[in-house]
């Protein structure tokens, strides 16, 4: 019981001299950054110029508006259409604005005679796989036996062995 | 019984000596760091003296002492409550923020205090009858 308890007060007085040399340590600028942003400042906002209309202008206002007609309402016919799944789609979807043009439709005698010609294709270009296949013959015995054997013959000249 | 202990070692092994180090650099002004240091001190003390009366059999003092404990404990519910009341006041919020503190730490002892007396009182007037 009184390990807990001692445990606690050493956490404590820990805690206390940590935090005192933390906080002297620390910059007093930065704390108040830290909270900078909700201080209210010192000078009042300015008030909003508002115009105050004089009571001639405001006669004169008040008899136009008199003079003009009431604006009609105006009821959208609602139907189902508009708020249909399309109606919604063919907002965005953008006009075509490209003119169609039509070919005129030739007769065999009009067609022009066709060449037929050998044209060079350009090379392709293979990219080669970043992994190569892995298959079990590139590794097989059968396969390394096939690989072209590249005999020094200085060497072999001098390994040879004499004929009987 | 467990959670007791659980509660017990918590706040003194955890929650009053993170409390105590972060009141250096609570938001407000001096009193402000020193009402959070005070509140860490006060209740680490009082969890410190349920956890020794509890272990001297000592229930009704136990009691006490941990009504005490929990209202401090609280002061974090308590001040958001008073914080959100203000907010809804439209105090502004380093007042409110200010206020609300104090309110909420001196507001609970306070009712701890009260609630106290009145268990005392109660548990005193069985001996009269």
């Amino acid at each position: 019981m009184k390990k807990i308890i001692i445990i606690g007060v050493c956490l404590v007085t820990g805690a206390i001299v940590y935090g005192f040399v933390d906080y002297l340590k620390t910059d007093k600028k930065q704390l108040q950054r830290m909270y900078g942003d909700e201080i209210v400042p010192a000078t009042p906002e300015k008030a909003p110029a508002v115009a105050v209309a004089q009571p001639e202008t405001m006669s004169a206002m008040n008899s136009l508006l008199l003079k003009s007609p009431p604006p009609k309402l105006v009821h959208k016919k609602l139907n189902l259409k508009l708020y249909s799944r399309a109606a919604l789609e063919e907002k965005y979807i953008a006009p075509d604005t490209t003119a169609l043009t039509v070919m005129p439709v030739m007769k065999k005698q009009d067609a022009p005679t066709v060449e037929a010609r050998y044209v060079k294709q350009p090379k392709k270009t293979v990219e080669e796989p970043i992994f190569k296949k892995v298959s079990f013959s590139s590794f097989s015995r059968g396969s390394l036996r096939k690989r072209p054997v590249v005999v020094d013959t200085a060497v072999a000249a001098t390994t040879a062995v004499p004929a009987n | 019984m467990w959670s007791g202990k659980v509660y017990v070692l918590v706040v003194l092994l955890a929650g009053a000596p993170t409390g105590l180090y972060m009141s250096f650099f609570a938001k407000g002004s001096f009193w402000e760091r020193a009402l959070f240091l005070f509140m860490a001190v006060y209740w680490f003390f009082t969890t410190a003296k349920g956890w020794q009366t509890i272990m001297r059999r000592n229930v009704l003092a136990h009691k006490q002492w941990m009504i005490r404990s929990y209202s401090m404990a609280m002061t974090a519910v308590t001040f958001r409550v008073y914080h959100i009341l203000f907010y809804l006041a439209d105090v502004d919020h380093l007042h409110n923020y200010e206020i609300s503190l104090w309110i909420s730490v001196i507001g609970n002892m306070l009712a701890a205090e009260w609630i106290i007396f009145r268990k005392a009182k109660s548990y005193l007037a069985t001996f009269l009858t």
